[in-house]
């Protein structure tokens, strides 16, 4: 076991491998280690002095000038240019491309000494950075202005017009002089009606920048050290040329006839506009991408665009996450390629069950109780009462919160910002609810009632309800503090399995399979049973999804995803819930939504505790098997949506269950079709568009690693609980503390550029 | 009331003023200019391109004007043209290449989308040197440049 016992007060984060040399730093949770990538493909001449002459000795000198490169790039990126950009002195060959309105800069001129007139103020500092003082990287950091937060194309896809006009000539003219095709403009007509026309040419035919676009090297030429540091780069080291954009109207100069017209030409012409390219490009696959960028150099050029990489790269993590993306991506992603390449090789592992890393988080613990994971944070529960609230962004304890008793139940509530906990004293029968705040880490709140066992509790954004799993209930509005209510139902069959809110109408499973809708008051809604979906009445564990949909675990080995139309908006937004259920709801109701089985599995083993985590569209299951010696103790069963691969943009899933490894096969039975996706997808089509939840039954993985020091990890676990989201699986230990298996990718690179982008995080 | 175009090649086209309004850049530069029955000059776009336009145009004239897509990141498919664009679209590559130009040009979203739904159809499910041979190109990589390339991207290649 790596675990290691420290001392109380000491919250702690090891990676058990690989990593003992690497400071802590912020590493690759999620998508934040995609906002500082491709340092070697980035704009600066100090590029190639870093990636040709490494060597141990000057790594921090390197380290330093990677650093100013990330600077520059984000810069770039702020300018809403190309971010791959790159300029390689090595490779000699720049294209300088000049109009009426801007200079020749001389062929052997560094970036450096771009003359700032032409350049726009932030890049102008960003390119006196790649001077290589560290004074001149705090000025540039300094002067950063923010981050990549506009997507609109609008303000500047015409510079890229221009600039790829420009492109495109100095690439395919090999001379210097090459004339642009800007000079058959009809400008006149263009000016006079610059007014008139779309928006995207009026807003820009004025403007000029500096653009830095990486092309391909006019020889093969990556360095023997660099190769290796490339791997996660969205681009090979490449020269580039310094191209002085030219009004926008020349994107759309007239075809002029006479000119040689062969394919490529034709071809050329066609994607000079910037809407045509993205509009032919935003419509192919992933695949279909590759299979251009393959194809020849304009192409490759061609399907260079953040923004068509970015339009392939949220396809790739489209409803993995509970949150909504847009608003949760950090706004600096300057390379869309990188994060579209690492999210589809984490899912890759996922699959294939392949653990790149293992990270702990030790605070002298003792056995787990609790556990949750909901990116950034972990927050788990011991049997001595505290709770652990931690980032795994940045690998710190946030909080350390003391709760009397063992705790059985935990929340964190982000927006709210508060941590809920219960305790449950077993030596003086007492419960207790205690709330904190995680701005202050103040308790605001205690909550106990004279029953002494409460088992079971919900939260919502000012609620707070507590079962004793018997028919006693309390709630409190945990805003004000004040009790709302204490009842009893009388009618109670079995105990209360699961207890959440629907907006503020409290829905309870029990054992059973029944299924109660009451208000805060105690007043009932409905009372329905999930017989037909339930048939053995031994409902052990349920999750309600947040787009309510339910994951029912029965009998210990069987589980089953359903919906309740009852709960959920024929809206094809998905995650909106504005149905409203206060009022009662008649058994002819309930009978006409009825309970739609997504799909419904049976295990050959017995699972002793199961998490699942995902998204809206993607649920991975995560079972723990305990005494299997033989066995990886972990199993992930994953869902995929199952959309055409054409609108996912990405190679289809398997459609059938596709055991992987040896040691899955026996656990791996099919579902009967019915029961499956399929019909789900059709139900999707018809109700909302394809936008619905489609899910196929998926393939079953197991965790286990290639890399046996991992392995080896894995199998000394004993877990207690378990968690898991779309980049790790959470396991809470017997012996205390939790392990992280991180399924993103880690390499050498993924860890500098970390480390870049958390140096940057300090000089900001 | 009709509205004269002229093409780069200086000739005459007629057409109705709801015809020509299928055009943004026309349709703003009309309301700009306000009740004039000068020639419009569309030197960028030939008699032969122009004509094809035209009769798009024609076809789609009473059709809805277009809402501004929302988002960002628009739906896109490919496999939902209409039969009569299909139709429409069967023109050799150049004159499909000029035709997407002209709309872009002249800001017929309408027609700039089925045409650049053509071309990534075209593009769809080809291995790259088949796509090579349907654009007429050829392959100008070295083959060390080929090879390098080919490696950066194999992490995309079937999951």
């Amino acid at each position: 076991m790596t675990t290691r016992q420290e001392p109380e007060g000491d919250g702690k984060v090891s990676r058990s491998y690989s990593l003992a040399s690497a400071p802590l730093r912020l590493l690759s949770h999620s998508f934040h280690s995609t906002a500082n990538t491709h340092a070697s493909s980035s704009s600066s001449t100090t590029l190639s002095t870093a990636t040709t002459t490494a060597t141990v000795a000057q790594l921090q000198q390197q380290q330093q000038q990677q650093q100013q490169q990330q600077q520059q790039q984000q810069q770039v990126c702020t300018e809403q240019q190309y971010p791959t950009s790159s300029l390689d002195v090595n490779h000699h060959q720049h294209y300088h491309q000049h109009n009426d309105s801007s200079t020749s800069i001389d062929e052997s001129t560094p970036a450096a000494t771009i003359d700032p007139k032409y350049v726009e103020p932030s890049l102008s500092s960003s390119s006196s950075s790649s001077t290589s003082s560290t004074e001149a990287t705090a000025a540039a950091a300094a002067s950063y202005p923010g981050l990549w937060s506009d997507f609109r194309h609008q303000q500047h896809q015409s510079d890229i017009s221009g600039q790829w006009s420009a492109q495109n000539t100095a690439n395919r003219t090999p001379r210097p002089s090459a004339t642009l095709p800007s000079s058959l403009d009809p400008s006149s007509f263009s000016n006079s009606s610059v007014s008139l026309s779309s928006s995207l040419v009026s807003s820009s035919s004025s403007r000029k920048a500096i653009k830095l676009e990486s092309t391909l090297p006019p020889s093969p030429s990556p360095s023997p050290p660099h190769s290796p540091s490339s791997l996660p780069l969205p681009l090979p080291p490449l020269s580039a040329d310094v191209v002085a954009v030219v009004p926008d109207t020349a994107a759309k100069s007239s075809p002029s006839l006479g000119v040689r017209t062969d394919g490529l030409d034709q071809l050329e012409r066609l994607l000079m506009p910037y809407d045509i390219r993205y509009s032919i490009f935003g419509r192919l696959s992933l695949q279909d991408i590759i299979n251009c960028l393959l194809t020849c150099r304009l192409l490759y050029r061609a399907t260079s665009d953040q923004f068509i990489w970015k339009r392939l790269a949220l396809n790739v993590i489209q409803g993995e996450f509970y949150f909504d993306i847009p608003k949760t991506l950090p706004p600096n992603i300057p390379n869309w390629k990188y994060f579209c390449k690492r999210h589809l090789l984490r899912q890759k592992n996922w699959r294939g069950g392949h653990v790149q890393d293992v990270i702990s988080l030790d605070d002298n613990y003792q056995k787990l109780t609790t556990l949750q994971i909901m990116a950034p944070y972990v927050l788990t529960g011991c049997d001595d009462g505290r709770v652990h609230l931690w980032n795994i962004n940045t690998k710190t304890l946030l909080h350390r919160f003391q709760i009397r008793g063992e705790i059985t139940w935990v929340e964190h509530l982000q927006e709210q910002k508060i941590v809920a906990g219960l305790g449950y004293d077993i030596e003086k029968y007492r419960s207790e609810i205690r709330l904190f705040s995680t701005e202050t880490g103040q308790q605001i709140g205690l909550y106990e009632e004279d029953f002494w066992d409460l088992a079971i509790c919900a939260i919502n954004d000012t609620y707070l309800v507590a079962s004793d799993g018997e028919g006693r209930y309390s709630t409190w509005n945990w805003k004000t503090g004040a009790k709302v209510s204490q009842f009893k139902v009388e009618d109670e069959t079995s105990i209360t399995e699961a207890l959440y809110f629907v907006q503020n109408t409290i829905l309870e499973l029990h054992y059973d399979g029944l299924i109660r809708l009451f208000s805060l008051h105690g007043e009932c809604y409905g009372r329905f049973t999930l017989d037909s979906i339930l048939p053995n009445h031994q409902v052990s564990f349920c999750w309600l999804h947040n787009d309510f949909s339910m994951v029912v675990w029965e009998s210990s080995n069987t589980m089953a995803h359903i919906r309740l139309p009852l709960l959920q908006t024929k809206s094809s937004s998905g995650n909106k819930n504005t149905v409203n259920l206060e009022r009662h709801i008649s058994q002819e109701e309930w009978d006409n939504q009825g309970a739609e089985v997504y799909w419904r599995h049976q295990l050959t083993h017995t699972c002793n505790f199961a998490a699942m985590g995902g998204g809206r569209f993607q649920l991975l299951y995560v079972q723990i098997f305990e005494n299997l010696n033989d066995h990886v103790p972990i199993r992930v069963h994953s869902l995929r949506h199952s959309r055409p691969a054409a609108e996912i943009g990405v190679s289809p899933a398997p459609s059938s269950p596709r055991p992987i490894g040896a040691t899955t096969t026996t656990s791996a039975s099919a579902p009967p079709a019915d029961e499956g996706g399929e019909a789900v997808i059709r139900m999707d089509e018809d109700g909302s568009g394809g936008r619905g939840y489609g899910m196929q039954h998926g393939e079953y993985v197991t965790a286990h690693s290639v890399k046996p020091e991992l392995e080896k990890i894995i199998q000394g676990l004993r877990p207690s609980r378990i968690d898991c989201d779309p980049e790790y699986i959470a396991v809470g230990l017997v012996q205390g503390g939790v392990r992280l298996l991180q399924f993103a990718p880690v390499d050498d690179d993924l860890l500098e550029q970390a480390d870049a982008s958390m140096k940057e995080m300090h000089v900001c | 009331m009709p509205v004269i175009l002229v093409s780069s090649d200086n000739q005459d086209f007629k057409v109705d003023k709801e015809v020509a309004e299928r055009s943004i850049l026309i349709k703003n530069m009309l309301e700009d200019v306000g009740e004039s029955d000068s020639p419009i000059p569309l030197p960028n776009v030939t008699a032969a391109v122009l004509t094809k336009v035209i009769e798009y145009c024609e076809h789609h004239r009473n059709d809805p004007v277009q809402v501004p897509e929302e988002t960002d990141d628009p739906r896109k498919r490919s496999n939902d043209i209409e039969e009569w664009d299909m139709k429409f679209m069967q023109v050799d590559q150049e004159m499909l290449f000029e035709i997407i130009l002209a709309a872009n040009y002249l800001d017929i979203k309408p027609l700039l989308d089925v045409g650049c739904k053509t071309v990534a159809n075209i593009i769809k499910g080809k291995t790259p040197e088949e796509i090579r041979k349907a654009f007429n190109i050829v392959n100008d990589f070295t083959p060390e440049e080929e090879a390098q390339i080919k490696k950066e991207n194999e992490w995309a290649e079937d999951r």
